[in-house]
C-alpha cells in the first residue's frame, strides 16, 4: 500500500516534469509541423545555463533569467534557421533540429565538460516537505511541481484569453487564413517557438537543480517526450498534460509491481521461452512507453485528444 | 624521419607527457589518411613497452576513460623517474564505447608496433579486444601481442574465456563481493540485504554473486529483494527507493556506478531512507560529490584504493596526479598494479618481448600498490588486497585526504587480505606450444 | 499536400527523376579511381588502410540502402538499424552455426544471409511502419529502434547480451579457394558486394518501380489518381532497402566478427542518417562520399582531437541548411551560374571560417579540459594566451555567422 502511495506521488511530480517539456514541444507541433529535435537540448541549456547563472545571481535569479535567455536564443533558432526551411518541407526541418541537437549536446561539453556538474537547489528548497506513505517528499519536487502547475495556467490564460492567443489559436487551425488576414505569422511562430524554449529550459532548471546535469541528460529524456507528444495527440495542451500523467504515471507504478513475465503471460512457461518468462515487469517499465508511442502511431496517429494527423 | 627523431627524442623528452612521446615527430599531422597508409613499421627500441590504452574518452563512460588516462598516466610518470633500465610509453586512444572502433584501433596500433594493449571502458569493447588479440595472435604466431586488464572485473575473462594473452590486474566481481561479505558477516546489525543492480552482466554477476557468498556467509542474513534497472536510463530513483523502504531493509548492496548511483543515493537522501549502502563505486566519478554529508555513515565500498597508509612510491603517484586534476581522483589501483607487475615482469625476463613477459608474469609475486600481490599463473588473476571504506569528514588521522576536493573523503575500515578472497579457479587455458 | 513528404533537394532534381548520373565522367573516373585505389591497397596497403576501406565499403552499402529510402521515396527513418543490426546478428549466428570442419564452402555468399534477414524484417516490421508517412513514419521507427534496443536483455542468446556475440570468418570456407583471415580478401570481397549493390539500385531506378518511388516522394496525392497505392509502393521501397542493408549488415558481421547490441542502436541509425545526408541523398556516390567522411572523422580526426564529433555535427548541419543535396550535389551544379574568381573568393571565405572555427573549438577544449590536444604547437600555450585566442577567435567567428545570415537573408 505504502508503495502503491508513494508511486502514486513520484509518479504525478515526474509527470509534471514531462508536462512542461512537452507542453513547449506540443505547441511548436501544433503550430508550425516542427517536431523539434532540439526540444530536450534546450531543456539541458536551461539546465547548464541555470547552473551558470546560479553562481552569479543565486538560484532565484537563475530560475528567471535562465528560461529567457533560451527563449530568446529559441526565436533566433526560428529567425534566422528554421523560416528559411519552411518552404522545403518538413522533412528537411526535422533534419535541422536533429543536427541541432547534436550540435548543442557537443558545445555543451566543449564549454562545461564532459562530466556532470553539481548543479544545486538553494538550502531553502532542500528537506522535507511532508511525510506520506512511509517516505519524505522532498520540497525541491514540491516547488518543480508548482513550478509546472504556474506555466500551465500562465499558457492556459494566455492561450485562452487573450488577443494574442486568439491569434494563435487560429493560426494552430488555419495558418494560411490567419496570414491573409494581416497578422504577421512569422512574429507569431517566432514568439511560439521562443515560449516552447523558455518552457524547456525552465525545466530544465529545476530538473537539472533535482536529477543531474550532465551531456546526456538531453538524450535520456528527449525520446520520451516525444512519446508524451505523440500519444497526447497534436494541437492540444489538454492531451500533452494527460499523456505526460499517463506516461510518468506508467513508468513509476510498473517498477512497483514485482511480478515477472510468467506470471502475468502463461504461455511463456515454456523451455524455450525461460529467459524472457523471467524478465521482471519493472524491468519493462521504461519501454513500455516507447511501445506505446508506436502503437498509438499505427492505431490513431492523431493521439487521444489531437486536433491534427500526425 | 620517425626512427631517427624517436632516437633523439625518444628517452630524454621527460617533460612531455608520455602520450605525446609517441607524437613528437608532427609534421605527419596535416595528411591523415597519407599517414594511416604510409606509416613505416616502427622498431621496438631496446627497454621500452609501449602500450595502447583503449578508453571511452567521448560518450557516456568519458570521465570514467578520463580518470583512467590520468591514472596510467602518473603511474607510468612515477615508473620512468626511478626506472633507469626499462620504460613505459603509452598512447591512449578514443574507443569511443563502440566495440568496431576499439578494432579498427587495435589494427591500427599494431601496425604501428604497439604489442601492449591496456583499458576497456565496457564490456563490448573489452570482449571485442580480447577477441581481437586472440585472433590476431593466432594468425600471426610470432608476432604477439598482450592484452593487460586493469578495470573489466568481469570474471568471464578468467573462466569461461579465460585466454593465455589477457591478464587480469584487479580483482574481479567475486572477489569483491566475497570481501564485502566477509566484512557485513561481522556486522551484527545488518539483518535485511535489499538488492539493486544495473541490468547488464555486471549487475547480474553482483546480484548473484551477493545471494550467494551471503547466504554462506551467515545464516540468519536474508535477501528480502532484489531488483535490475536498465543502465543509465533511469532519471529518478523514487520509485525504487519505495520498494527498499517497504521491505524495511538496513542494508543495500549496489554494483552501480557513475549517473546511476548519483541519483539513487540522491533519491534515498530526498525520501530520507535510513539505510547503508555497499558499492562498488563509491569513490568514483561524481558519487562522493553528488552525496556530500549526507553520504557520512551510510555510504561504503569495496576498492582497491586508499589513501590513509599510502607507501612513498603510491604517494608520489597521488601527488603527480592531483597536481594536474585537484577535482578528480584515483579511485582503483589496478592501473597501478599493471605498472609495477610489467615493469618486474621485464626486469625478470630482462626483455620487452610479450611472450617472455607472459612467462614472466605467471606466478609473479610482486611488491604490489598496498601490500604483496600475485599473478595465478592458472587463469592470469592478479590476488590482491581489499578495502572497504566509508565514507567520512577529513580528521588528518583517520581520513587523511578529501575525495574529489570535498572536505570528506574515505576510512579504511578493513582490509581483507589476497589470500581471504582467492577465487575458484574455472579456467581451462589453452596455452601456446613451448618455444 | 506535397510538403508532406518532400525532401528537400533543389529543384534541378524534376530534370534529374530517374537518372541518378548527373555528370556520367566524372562518376565514371570517381568508380575506376575508386577500384583501382582497393587494388593498391590490397597489393601494398597497411592493414589498417585495408580496414578502413572495408569498413568504408559496408558503410556504403549500409548508405546506398537507406538512400533508396530516404533520397528516392522520401522516407526519413530514425531505425534503419533495426534491420542492419538484425541481419548481423543472423549472420554471426548462421556462422556459428554453419562454421567449423565439414562444414560447406558458402563464404563468399554469406551476405545473402543478411539479405535474407532484412527481408523478413522489411517484412514484418515494415508493414506496419509504412502505413503512415512523413513525420509520423520517422516517430514509429525511432520508437521501433528503441523498442528493439531495449529488448536486447530479454534475448541474450540471440544478442549475446552487452558483450555481444563473435565469430571467426575462418571457419566457414571459401568456395574460392582463398583465405579470408587476410584483412586483403575480405576488402574485395566487400567492394564486389558493394558494387553489386549499386548495380542493383541503378537498375531499379530505370524500372517502372524505380519511377514509381520518386513519384510517391514528390507527389503522393497524384500517383494515388494513377491507380498505384503509395502505402503498397513504401512498403516494398522499404522492403528493397530492408534487404541491402542486410547485407551491409552481415558484411559488417564478418569484417569486425563482433556484432553487439549497438548496431541496431539509435547510435548506428543515426550515423547513417548523417552519413547520407552529408555525401549526398540523391546521387549513388553520396554515401560513399559520406562514408569516407564519417571514418576520416572517426577514425583518423579523433587521434588528434576530442572535438571530431562537434565538428562532425557542425558539418551536418552546414549541409542541412546549404546544401540539401549534400556534398556531391555541390558537384552537381551546372557551371556558369557563378564565375570562377567569385567561387574561389566563396571557397577561400570557407576555408578561412574553418580554421577560425578550429581554432576557437580546440582552444575551449584545451581550457576546459585542461589537457593538451594532439595538434602540433597547441601543448606549450598557458592559459592567458589561450583566453587571448579564445576571445580574438570567438569574435571572428561570430562576425562570420553574422555577416553570412545577412546575406541569407538577402537571398531569402
Amino acid at each position: 500500500m505504502d508503495v502503491l502511495g508513494s508511486s502514486l506521488l513520484n509518479g504525478v511530480t515526474y509527470g509534471f516534469l514531462l508536462f512542461m517539456l512537452a507542453s513547449g514541444l506540443t505547441l511548436i507541433f501544433s503550430l508550425m509541423g516542427i517536431m523539434n529535435f532540439a526540444h530536450a537540448s534546450l531543456y539541458m541549456l536551461g539546465a547548464y545555463a541555470g547552473f551558470t547563472l546560479s553562481h552569479l545571481l543565486g538560484f532565484w535569479g537563475a530560475v528567471i533569467l535562465a528560461p529567457v535567455l533560451v527563449g530568446a536564443g529559441g526565436c533566433l533558432i526560428e529567425r534566422w534557421f528554421l523560416r528559411g526551411l519552411h518552404a522545403r518541407g518538413h522533412v528537411a526541418e526535422l533534419l535541422f533540429t536533429f543536427g541541432l541537437a547534436f550540435l548543442i549536446e557537443e558545445s555543451v561539453k566543449l564549454v562545461w565538460g564532459s562530466g556532470a556538474v553539481e548543479f544545486r537547489f538553494p538550502p531553502a528548497l532542500e528537506g522535507r516537505l511532508f511525510y506520506a506513505f512511509g517516505a519524505a517528499y522532498p520540497i525541491h519536487k514540491g516547488f518543480m511541481v508548482l513550478v509546472a502547475v504556474l506555466s500551465l495556467l500562465c499558457l492556459y490564460a494566455l492561450i485562452g484569453y487573450t488577443r494574442i492567443g486568439l491569434i494563435v489559436r487560429a493560426a494552430l487551425t488555419h495558418p494560411k487564413m490567419v496570414e491573409n488576414l494581416g497578422h504577421d505569422t512569422g512574429m507569431i511562430f517566432m514568439g511560439v517557438f521562443g515560449l516552447g524554449s523558455a518552457l524547456a529550459a525552465l525545466a530544465g532548471v529545476v530538473g537539472g537543480a533535482a536529477l543531474a546535469t550532465e551531456p546526456s541528460m538531453a538524450a535520456q529524456l528527449g525520446t520520451i517526450v516525444f512519446v508524451v507528444v505523440v500519444i497526447g495527440g497534436l494541437g492540444s495542451i489538454k492531451g500533452a498534460f494527460l499523456a505526460a500523467m499517463l506516461v510518468g504515471l506508467l513508468q513509476t507504478m510498473l517498477i512497483a509491481v514485482d511480478l515477472r513475465l510468467v506470471q502475468v503471460l502463461p504461455l511463456l512457461a515454456s523451455k524455450s521461452f525461460e529467459v524472457l518468462g523471467q524478465v521482471k515487469i519493472s524491468q519493462l517499465a521504461p519501454i513500455v512507453p516507447y511501445a506505446l508511442m508506436v502503437g498509438m502511431l499505427l492505431a490513431r496517429p492523431r493521439g487521444l485528444f489531437g486536433t491534427r494527423d500526425a | 624521419m620517425n626512427r631517427i627523431l624517436r632516437s633523439v627524442f625518444g628517452e630524454q623528452r621527460a617533460d612531455l607527457a608520455p602520450q605525446q612521446r609517441g607524437r613528437s615527430n608532427s609534421t605527419l599531422a596535416c595528411f591523415g589518411l597519407a599517414l594511416a597508409l604510409l606509416q613505416p613499421q616502427l622498431s621496438i627500441a631496446q627497454g621500452i613497452i609501449r602500450i595502447a590504452q583503449l578508453e571511452p574518452l567521448s560518450g557516456p563512460f568519458q570521465t570514467q576513460g578520463e580518470a583512467n588516462v590520468w591514472t596510467l598516466q602518473a603511474a607510468v610518470e612515477e615508473f620512468n623517474a626511478r626506472s633507469k633500465d626499462v620504460k613505459f610509453e603509452v598512447t591512449p586512444y578514443d574507443a569511443k564505447g563502440n566495440a568496431q572502433e576499439a578494432l579498427n584501433i587495435f589494427r591500427q596500433a599494431t601496425e604501428r608496433g604497439i604489442q601492449y594493449f591496456a583499458g576497456g571502458g565496457s564490456s563490448a569493447i573489452v570482449s571485442g579486444l580480447l577477441e581481437a588479440v586472440n585472433t590476431y595472435n593466432e594468425r600471426n604466431p610470432g608476432k604477439e601481442v598482450l592484452y593487460l586488464n586493469h578495470q573489466a572485473i568481469d570474471p568471464d575473462f578468467t573462466e569461461a574465456r579465460c585466454s593465455y594473452w589477457h591478464f587480469r590486474f584487479d580483482p574481479h566481481v567475486f572477489m569483491r563481493m566475497a570481501a564485502l561479505t566477509t566484512f557485513i558477516a561481522r556486522d551484527t546489525s545488518v539483518k535485511k540485504v535489499y538488492l539493486i543492480n544495473q541490468d547488464y552482466s555486471f549487475g547480474q554477476q553482483v546480484e548473484a554473486s551477493a545471494k550467494r557468498y551471503l547466504s554462506a556467509a551467515r545464516q540468519d542474513i536474508a535477501v528480502v529483494g532484489e531488483e535490475r534497472h536498465p543502465i543509465g536510463r533511469i532519471k529518478d530513483f523514487a520509485p525504487y527507493i519505495a520498494k527498499i523502504k517497504a521491505t524495511g531493509a538496513d542494508t543495500v548492496i549496489t554494483g552501480n556506478f557513475g549517473p546511476d548511483l548519483v541519483l539513487l543515493i540522491k533519491a534515498a537522501k530526498d525520501a530520507e531512507l535510513n539505510v547503508k549502502f555497499y558499492t562498488y563505486y563509491g569513490n568514483a566519478l561524481g558519487a562522493p560529490t553528488a552525496i556530500g554529508e549526507a553520504g557520512v555513515g551510510h555510504l561504503r565500498l569495496v576498492g582497491t584504493w586508499e589513501t590513509n597508509a599510502m607507501p612513498p612510491r603510491i604517494r608520489a603517484i597521488y601527488d603527480l596526479f592531483k597536481a594536474k586534476h585537484p577535482k578528480n581522483d584515483i579511485f582503483h589501483a589496478g592501473v597501478i598494479e599493471m605498472v609495477g607487475m610489467v615493469g618486474d615482469a621485464a626486469r625478470k625476463a630482462a626483455s620487452t618481448e610479450p611472450k617472455k613477459i607472459a612467462v614472466a608474469l605467471e606466478g609473479l609475486k610482486s611488491a604490489g600498490a598496498f601490500g604483496e600481490v600475485e599473478m595465478r599463473a592458472s587463469d592470469h588473476q592478479i590476488l590482491a588486497p581489499l578495502f572497504i571504506q566509508s565514507f567520512a569528514p577529513v580528521d588528518g588521522n583517520q581520513v587523511k585526504f578529501g575525495v574529489e576536493g570535498l572536505k570528506f573523503g574515505f576510512r579504511t575500515d578493513a582490509t581483507i587480505r589476497a589470500r581471504e578472497t582467492v577465487p575458484a579457479m574455472n579456467c581451462q587455458m589453452k596455452r601456446p606450444a613451448a618455444g | 499536400m506535397p510538403s508532406e513528404t518532400s525532401v528537400m533537394h533543389s529543384n534541378r532534381d524534376h530534370q534529374n527523376a530517374g537518372t541518378l548520373l548527373g555528370l556520367p565522367r566524372m562518376k565514371g573516373l570517381l568508380l575506376c579511381g575508386g577500384m583501382l585505389g582497393v587494388a593498391g591497397l590490397v597489393a601494398w596497403g597497411s592493414g589498417f588502410a585495408v580496414l578502413l576501406a572495408t569498413q568504408i565499403c559496408v558503410l556504403w552499402c549500409f548508405g546506398l540502402s537507406y538512400q533508396l529510402l530516404f533520397g528516392r521515396t522520401g522516407m526519413l527513418s530514425f531505425g534503419h538499424a533495426v534491420n542492419f543490426g538484425l541481419a548481423a546478428f543472423a549472420t554471426t549466428h548462421a556462422v556459428r552455426w554453419l562454421g567449423g570442419p565439414g562444414g560447406w564452402p558458402i563464404y563468399e555468399i554469406l551476405p545473402l544471409f543478411g539479405a535474407l534477414a532484412g527481408m523478413l524484417c522489411g517484412l514484418v516490421l515494415g508493414y506496419p511502419v509504412t502505413r503512415r508517412s512523413g513525420v509520423a513514419f520517422a516517430m514509429v521507427t525511432l520508437g521501433l529502434g528503441e523498442l528493439v534496443a531495449a529488448c536486447f536483455l530479454m534475448f541474450p542468446g540471440f544478442f549475446g547480451g552487452e558483450a555481444g556475440i563473435t565469430l571467426q570468418r575462418t571457419t566457414v570456407a571459401s568456395a574460392l579457394g582463398l583465405d579470408y583471415g587476410r584483412s586483403a580478401n575480405q576488402l574485395v570481397l566487400t567492394s564486389c558486394w558493394s558494387l553489386l549493390v549499386v548495380g542493383v539500385i541503378l537498375w531499379l531506378a530505370q524500372t517502372p518501380f524505380g519511377l514509381a518511388i520518386v513519384a510517391v516522394r514528390e507527389n503522393p496525392q497524384r500517383i494515388e489518381y494513377l491507380g498505384y497505392r503509395t502505402a503498397s509502393v513504401r512498403w516494398a521501397s522499404y522492403l528493397v532497402a530492408s534487404t541491402l542493408a542486410g547485407i551491409a549488415g552481415s558484411m559488417s558481421a564478418l569484417t569486425y566478427e563482433i556484432v553487439t547490441v549497438d548496431s541496431v542502436s539509435l547510435h548506428t541509425s543515426a550515423n547513417v542518417l548523417l552519413m547520407t545526408v552529408i555525401g549526398g541523398a540523391q546521387s549513388v556516390l553520396g554515401p560513399l562520399v559520406g562514408a569516407v567522411f564519417l571514418t576520416v572523422m572517426q577514425s583518423v580526426v579523433s587521434d588528434w582531437t576530442r572535438a571530431w564529433l562537434f565538428y562532425y555535427g557542425f558539418v551536418f548541419v552546414i549541409v542541412v541548411l546549404e546544401a540539401p543535396d549534400g556534398i556531391m550535389g555541390l558537384f552537381g551544379r551546372p557551371r556558369g551560374e557563378r564565375s570562377t574568381r567569385s567561387s574561389m573568393t566563396r571557397a577561400s571565405g570557407y576555408g578561412l571560417f574553418a580554421v577560425l572555427l578550429v581554432v576557437f573549438v580546440e582552444t575551449c577544449y584545451q581550457l576546459t579540459l585542461g589537457e593538451p590536444t594532439q595538434l602540433p604547437g597547441w601543448q606549450d600555450l598557458k592559459p592567458p594566451e589561450l583566453k587571448a585566442i579564445l576571445l580574438c577567435s570567438g569574435a571572428l567567428v561570430a562576425a562570420a555567422i553574422v555577416l553570412w545570415l545577412r546575406s541569407r537573408e538577402v537571398q531569402q
